[in-house]
């Protein structure tokens, strides 16, 4: 029986059959998928190009002989019909094409391939051939290029077992095998995979008891929706998309600068959390910025294709680094949507699949067309400021204003001193404001010195204070550079002698404090008595440039005047960075001592301290985040786009405009030539690849397998599927309802297939030891994510805190120096975001968190569609030890603590609290054994268990409770690092 | 006469049949692979290219390489930021003549630069050379005792490369694309041979001083493959590698204790699931608490005498190159197959004393020329220079003219990919010779120019492994080391 069945002969879709009354589709299958069920080629029988040929022509000749026409040897192509006919091929009769006779040669410099290529074909392989041509050398478009065919699902004997369509193709296929599908999982076992799969996170314990008292299909939907309308189903759905997206809150390259590009990571949280369409949302993300009347939440959608990198190193040429972001772009594009390689042909036609060079180039120019052009500051940039900010700004605003009123006036401390006259060296035009400020307009040199005459009350007067503010007339920035920095080199201050004949007198600072220095540019440096490269700036402040800075600066001898007179402050701007100049500033003097050492410990100003916070709050949730956004550029401004010579943008070819692969449907009618064009094409209908590319990629995370395996290559060297007709249903049923992810997604999960258990046997393991045929449930470690957030939710750690900008969790890297920009320190973050899911964690590209890559995601510098699992020992080293997962012990031993007063039910507690599932008695007794062994060796030393429970002081309890919990979180770092744990 | 690849390679595949071989190679740096993801490339096919045939090899056995190979280990000595080959390697004394002449207007027509503008000024070089060693090489006196080990040199004053930036220079050199993704150098070398101590890393970085090199991680990165073959970044200051250490209170003891408890409740999962992750699971935790030990030891210098401490200035619980050429001897002892180093501030434009030919570069000298001269003579002494191979060098060269940025009065040299200096040494690199001419300033190859993919074809032939075939599918393509086309060639010249 399964041997007839072995190649699912033709004859097995004659059977008239019903499957809840669906009639099969008997023709379409025949013609859609008939080279699939062909039988593999044993003696007598039909030969399988799709499978047998192809693969060997790919493998062994179209790199010389396909499409790439520049390294096309002896005029010779094999990858068509057409081509080899011409002349290799005689159809019909191997005996007289040259093809045949060249690969059976003995002769070592007339046999293909030559050796330096590859070793001659086998036997088995020459005889396909031979008896392919005899059949007539037939060729079969590549499987995936043919649009999906819908098909009813198949009849077999697995009928009972099947729950939805999903089950009819599986079953069929497995009928083909000596496999019958497994038993369905334990119930607690299946609700914390469900959980884990469609969330990221372990159940809650209500929902385990809920299904564990009443495992049926009803209680099971009822949990599924559940999961899928829990806000924690989009923070770990977008987790996955950020590895296609190559999100990173950096930079790229040399530099690595900090970027703020979370507001989008924010926006796909968002859109998975609302069940976007798959269709909006690859509009949004591809073109959003194009749409009529576009939102600024569509705007702020394209910033996923401004994931690209940025480099900011000196001598590069930005043109470069521009043209490699766009080229990132369509290869990034092409890959996630349609599952193909593009990269190929930047350089050269691609030898496998049907894209040339030139083809390249058009497809380009749709991406080419957009205002970011690697400038330092990623513009172009959309001001973002959520609509919840913007309610708690508004609250906070009436809350301010009622503390205002209470208060009564303000008392300042600073006195502001007026302007009298300002000069500029490079005749900056200086104008002096009503607000008793000074602006620099006109022109901007690259460096020049402000000399101010201010007039300066009777008193004394110990310090200054510099206000530093954005000028709306010339960029509203900070600073006039290109950026809005600037860097004072040294400042100085100077007054008439008492004795008019005499020279000047200069008052010297003794101290100096700002509300922000950038790193490097410390504000004290400005009052050196030297001038170099250095002095005061301020990038990477909150609120950017547009924000008012300020310097506090303590005279070292206090001025006393009895009588008014002229201060001059002259500002020394030297830097050898062009137009680093202040834009605006003010001057205000106080007389209170060491004004700038009480700046810097918050002891200057008598402010209410309320309203401090206030004010603190509302200057923070007020600064929008700028994030770099896709911008077309007017029709005027459009770039000519060229085939570049080699892939060299230095080299241009010809000139070309914008089209679609020719091997692909053209344009949707209507639609625009332009990357909204581009979304609608991958979305047609007819497209034969992102539907199934879509539903391959949620299937694979659900099942630990892509119906296609190579998730990255739907091309011709891609793998094959193992069930095409379960994915062109899939496809087909995805595309035909909206493109509803969650529905596809339940799909999966309520499917039979889905809620096998995961045991196996030698037996199975034998006959698919990779689970192909999905006869049994996916039994799979869990992302780098998940591993980290499972932990933190057992143990009670973890934050629900959602959104924001990106989070410091403890990390054993407490410093990132980088080539050029001096370098950062992870500094953790306090309170709850220590605690925050991982989705959230500060993502550096030159050095992520050791999380991330200790557990297999690919570098974020390109779209990577599918992480490899690895088992190391340095991921035994992070969950043994690590600090975060040694805090996750040391909670969930004070849970289990608390939970009992008996050892075995508090491992019972811990276990069950971990696994979600009854402890065995066998587990209990092992760690139980564990905790007596454990517990001995700590109660004769004190201090080893007050570290290990992650107590500060001892004091407050006995020495043998904290040796009992010291042994307690022995046991949980165990319980944390089970298999089982670590496995869904 | 050589053996035909194909004899070797099927002695190989021999060899590696008896059991015994098969126990002492069977492992592959640190880890394993989810069972299901390297279907279609077992070991024997990754050496190969044979990508498409199933097989049921374990995808952690080592291999043995195809081709006689004389280099079985690596020392990559990178110097990030381009050294100035003028006062190095490539002596110049026709460009001490044109010392602060305008440079000919022919050499600049059509040429861009990373920072000089205008026409800039020749610089002579500005250090003495002299010739070392019996071959009489021609070295600078600022690397006085590397010249000691000129006879033992393959100096090659003809590379050139693409990139005239640090990071796409770097990346091309050490993944073989200049753009990110590409799987480094090592990675290829530990996914094609595997490693010898199963109780340390196949594949250990190490940054002087803690700087990252321009590329970042990238230059250590598996790219597209698998990300046990990443390299391992170690330190000589705190933990040598991350996590190593348990936490705070506990004892190894208890260490113990815990795992035993941990294997015995894992065995039970793989009784019920059969599930073979899971007895790989139970092994990692076991090399784990065997790298608890071993790491540690082997990332103690504090156990050399003093006398070797002194020879290479290095100096335990430090951060310096000098500690990290110990290392590196220490490692590759220990059989790691692939020791990188990166060393920083080699980039010397002359914009002021941090980075010109007066201060910085006479810094960067003294600070690598014991250490490395150390390294040579200690492999030489334990018989590891046969077949240890070592690679010194930056990521492309310095203009024959002063860089002068912004009227700089420092010293200086811009970025240039035109030409520059390389030295091989140890596993049958041609030793005492230098390969490869410039013209007489020092600004084109004109005879014998090696190409960065010329070397890393020739690189990985020493190694026994044939650049054209170690491949490995992804995106649709058999991804290799020196990139899709096949001009890359192996310069034979540089091998004896």
């Amino acid at each position: 029986m399964t041997a007839q069945r072995l190649g699912l002969s033709s004859s097995a879709y004659f059977r008239t059959n019903t499957i809840r009354g669906r009639n099969i589709a008997l023709i379409s299958l025949l013609v859609g998928w008939s080279f699939w069920v062909a039988p593999f080629g044993s003696n007598g029988q039909e030969i399988n190009f799709a499978k047998q040929i192809r693969p060997l022509l790919t493998r062994n000749c179209i790199s010389c002989h396909g499409p790439d026409e520049s390294h096309r040897e002896a005029d010779l192509r094999l990858d068509s019909f057409e081509g080899a006919s011409a002349s290799a091929i005689v159809p019909g009769k191997p005996d007289e094409s040259e093809v045949y006779r060249r690969i059976t040669s003995d002769d070592a410099g007339v046999r293909m391939p030559p050796p330096e290529h590859g070793s001659a074909l086998t036997k088995d392989e020459q005889e396909l051939i031979r008896r392919w041509i005899a059949a007539g050398a037939e060729y079969t478009q590549h499987w995936s290029f043919i649009q999906p065919i819908s098909a009813t699902p198949p009849s077999s004997r697995f009928d009972d077992w099947t729950y939805n369509e999903i089950d009819c193709f599986i079953a069929q296929k497995l009928e083909s095998t000596q496999l019958s599908p497994s038993e369905m999982a334990e119930p607690h076992q299946l609700i914390r995979r469900l959980a884990l799969d469609l969330t990221g996170l372990p159940p809650t314990k209500t929902q385990v008891d809920r299904f564990a008292a009443s495992p049926t299909m009803q209680s099971y939907e009822t949990i599924v929706d559940e999961l899928l309308a829990s806000p924690t189903y989009g923070e770990h759905w977008a987790a996955m998309w950020l590895d296609l997206a190559r999100y990173a809150d950096s930079y790229g390259y040399a530099s690595d600068e900090e970027r703020t590009i979370w507001p989008w990571r924010d926006w796909a949280i968002a859109a998975f959390n609302q069940n976007m369409g798959y269709d909006q949302f690859t509009i949004e993300q591809l073109a959003g910025d194009l749409l009529p009347a576009a939102t600024p939440a569509q705007q702020l959608a394209t910033a996923f294709h401004r994931n690209t990198l940025n480099n900011t190193e000196g001598g590069t040429d930005d043109e470069e680094f521009r043209t490699i972001a766009v080229k990132d772009r369509i290869n990034t594009t092409i890959n996630v949507w349609m599952g193909l390689t593009m990269r190929c042909a930047e350089c050269h036609t691609h030898k496998y699949d049907p894209i040339s060079q030139t083809e390249y180039y058009q497809f380009l120019d749709f991406f080419n067309q957009t205002a970011d052009a690697d400038q330092n500051d990623d513009s172009p940039r959309l001001d973002v400021l959520s609509d919840e900010r913007k309610l708690l700004i508004a609250k906070l605003e009436l809350d301010i204003a009622a503390l205002k009123e209470k208060l009564g006036p303000p008392r300042s401390v600073w006195q502001i001193i007026l302007p009298q006259q300002a000069q500029s060296v490079e005749n900056a035009e200086l104008k002096i404001n009503e607000d008793q400020s000074v602006s620099a307009l006109g022109d901007v040199a690259d460096k020049d010195d402000f000399t101010l005459q201010f007039s300066l009350p009777a008193g004394v007067h110990r310090a200054l204070k510099l206000e530093v503010m954005p000028e709306e007339r010339t960029g509203n920035n900070v600073g006039r550079s290109d950026g809005g920095n600037f860097i004072i080199s040294q400042i100085l201050a100077t007054m008439p002698a008492a004795n008019a004949a005499e020279p000047t007198v200069k008052h010297l600072f003794s101290d100096a404090a700002a509300d922000f220095s950038q790193s490097g540019y410390d504000v004290k440096l400005m009052i050196r008595d030297t001038v170099d490269d250095l002095g005061w700036a301020v990038a990477g402040g909150p609120g950017a440039f547009s924000q008012p800075r300020f310097a506090v600066l303590s005279f070292t001898e206090p001025i006393q005047l009895d009588s008014p007179s002229t201060l001059t402050i002259t500002l020394i701007q030297q830097s050898p960075w062009p137009k680093h100049l202040v834009s605006r500033l003010r001057v205000a003097v106080t007389n209170i001592e060491q004004a700038a050492e009480r700046f810097r410990s918050n002891q200057l100003e008598p402010v209410d301290p309320e309203l401090a916070k206030l004010e603190a709050q509302k200057q923070e949730l007020s600064t929008p985040a700028k994030v770099p956004v896709l911008q077309e550029l007017p029709l005027e401004k459009h770039r000519q786009s060229h085939v570049m010579l080699r892939g060299s943008f230095r080299v241009p070819g010809e000139v070309v405009t914008a089209a679609v692969p020719i091997a692909f449907q053209p344009l949707p009618d209507l639609a625009p030539v332009n990357r909204l064009g581009v979304a609608k094409w991958l979305l047609a209908a007819e497209n034969p690849l992102t539907a199934r590319v879509t539903v391959n990629r949620f299937w694979s995370r659900i099942f630990g397998r892509g119906i296609v395996e190579t998730e990255e290559d739907f091309g011709s060297q891609g793998s094959f599927p193992s069930h095409p007709e379960l994915l062109d249903w899939l496809a087909i049923d995805f595309r035909e309802h909206g493109w509803n992810v969650k529905r596809l997604l339940k799909q999966l999960v309520m499917s039979a297939t889905y809620r096998q258990t995961g045991q196996t046997s030698d037996q199975r393991l034998e006959i698919d030891p990779q689970n192909v045929f999905f006869s049994r449930g996916p039994r799979i470690r869990l992302t780098a994510e998940v591993v980290r957030d499972q932990a933190l939710a057992v143990s009670g750690l973890l934050s629900p805190k959602m959104y924001g900008p990106p989070v410091f969790p403890p990390s054993p890297v407490k410093r990132i120096v980088n080539a050029f920009s001096g370098g950062m320190d992870w500094h953790v973050s306090p309170g709850e975001d220590r605690y925050r899911r991982a989705i959230y964690t500060f993502l550096k590209r030159s050095q992520p968190h050791p999380l991330f890559e200790t557990f297999d995601m690919a570098t974020r510098e390109v779209c990577s569609l599918r992480r490899f699992r690895t088992n190391t020992p340095l991921q035994s080293f992070m969950t043994l030890n690590d600090e975060t997962f040694v805090e996750c012990a040391q909670q969930l031993a004070a849970k289990m603590q608390q939970h009992a007063a008996e050892v075995d039910r508090q491992i019972e507690f811990g276990l069950t609290t971990a696994l979600q599932r009854p402890a065995d008695p066998q587990q209990t007794s092992t760690l139980q054994n564990l905790y007596s062994q454990t517990l001995g060796r700590f109660a004769n030393d004190a201090t080893a268990a007050s570290q290990m429970a992650g107590l500060d002081e001892i004091e407050s309890k006995a020495n043998n409770q904290v040796a009992e919990l010291a042994a307690l979180t022995v046991v949980a770092n165990v319980i944390l690092n089970l298999d089982a744990f670590f496995t869904k | 006469m050589k053996k035909s690849a194909s004899s070797n390679w099927a002695e190989s595949r021999a060899q590696l049949q008896t059991r015994r071989h098969f126990l002492q190679n069977c492992q592959l740096g640190l880890g394993a692979l989810a069972l299901s993801q390297l279907a279609g490339v077992s070991p024997a096919n990754r050496l190969t290219g044979q990508h498409n045939s199933k097989t049921d090899d374990n995808p952690r056995t080592s291999q043995m390489p195809m081709l006689a190979a004389r280099a079985k280990r690596v020392i990559y000595l990178h110097m990030e930021g381009s050294p100035p080959q003028h006062e190095l390697f490539d002596y110049k004394p026709e460009l001490a003549r044109l010392n602060q002449q305008e440079c000919p207007a022919e050499l600049l027509a059509g040429k861009t630069f990373a920072f000089i503008k205008g026409v800039p000024k020749l610089l002579g070089p500005q250090v003495k050379f002299s010739q070392q060693g019996k071959s009489g090489q021609w070295i600078s006196e600022m690397l006085p005792q590397i010249g000691q080990h000129a006879d033992d040199l393959c100096i090659i004053n003809s590379m050139f490369t693409e990139q005239f930036n640090h990071a796409p220079a770097q990346l091309l050199l050490h993944t073989g694309n200049p753009q990110f993704g590409g799987a480094s150098f090592g990675s290829w070398v530990t996914y094609g041979l595997g490693s010898e101590n199963e109780n340390l890393p196949g594949y250990v970085v190490m940054v002087s001083g803690g700087s990252m090199p321009s590329g970042g991680k990238s230059l250590w990165s598996n790219g597209f493959l698998p990300s046990i073959f990443q390299g391992v970044q170690c330190r000589s200051e705190g933990e040598p590698v991350l996590f190593v250490a348990n936490p705070p209170g506990m004892s190894r003891d208890i260490r113990r204790d815990s795992l035993d408890a941990l294997n015995e409740l894992n065995q039970r999962e793989l009784t019920q699931f059969h599930d073979p992750e899971t007895l790989t699971r139970i092994k990692q935790y076991e090399l784990a608490f065997r790298m608890q030990v071993s790491v540690p030891e082997v990332m103690d210098i504090s156990r050399e005498s003093s006398a070797t401490l002194a020879a290479y200035g290095a100096k335990p619980g430090a951060a310096s190159f000098a500690n990290n050429c110990l290392l590196a001897r220490r490692l590759v002892e220990q059989g790691v197959r692939f020791v990188q180093l990166f060393d920083w501030g080699w980039d010397i434009h002359g914009t002021g004393p941090h980075d010109d030919l007066a201060t910085q570069f006479p810094l960067k000298c003294r600070e690598t020329d014991g250490p490395i001269a150390a390294l040579l003579s200690d492999l030489k002494q334990r018989g590891m220079l046969d077949d240890t191979l070592l690679i010194w060098g930056g990521e492309f060269g310095r203009t024959p003219m002063n860089e002068a940025r912004n009227g700089s009065k420092y010293l200086g040299r811009d970025h240039h990919p035109n030409c520059f200096s390389m030295w091989l040494a140890g596993a049958g690199t041609n030793a005492g010779t230098t390969f490869g001419k410039t013209d007489e300033l020092g600004y084109q190859v004109v005879e014998n120019g090696v190409s960065v993919r010329d070397l890393q074809a020739t690189l990985m032939h020493t190694l026994g492994m044939d650049a054209h075939r170690l491949s490995f599918p992804f995106q649709g393509l058999n991804q290799r080391w020196i990139g899709p086309a096949n001009d890359p060639k192996v310069r034979h010249e540089l091998l004896s």
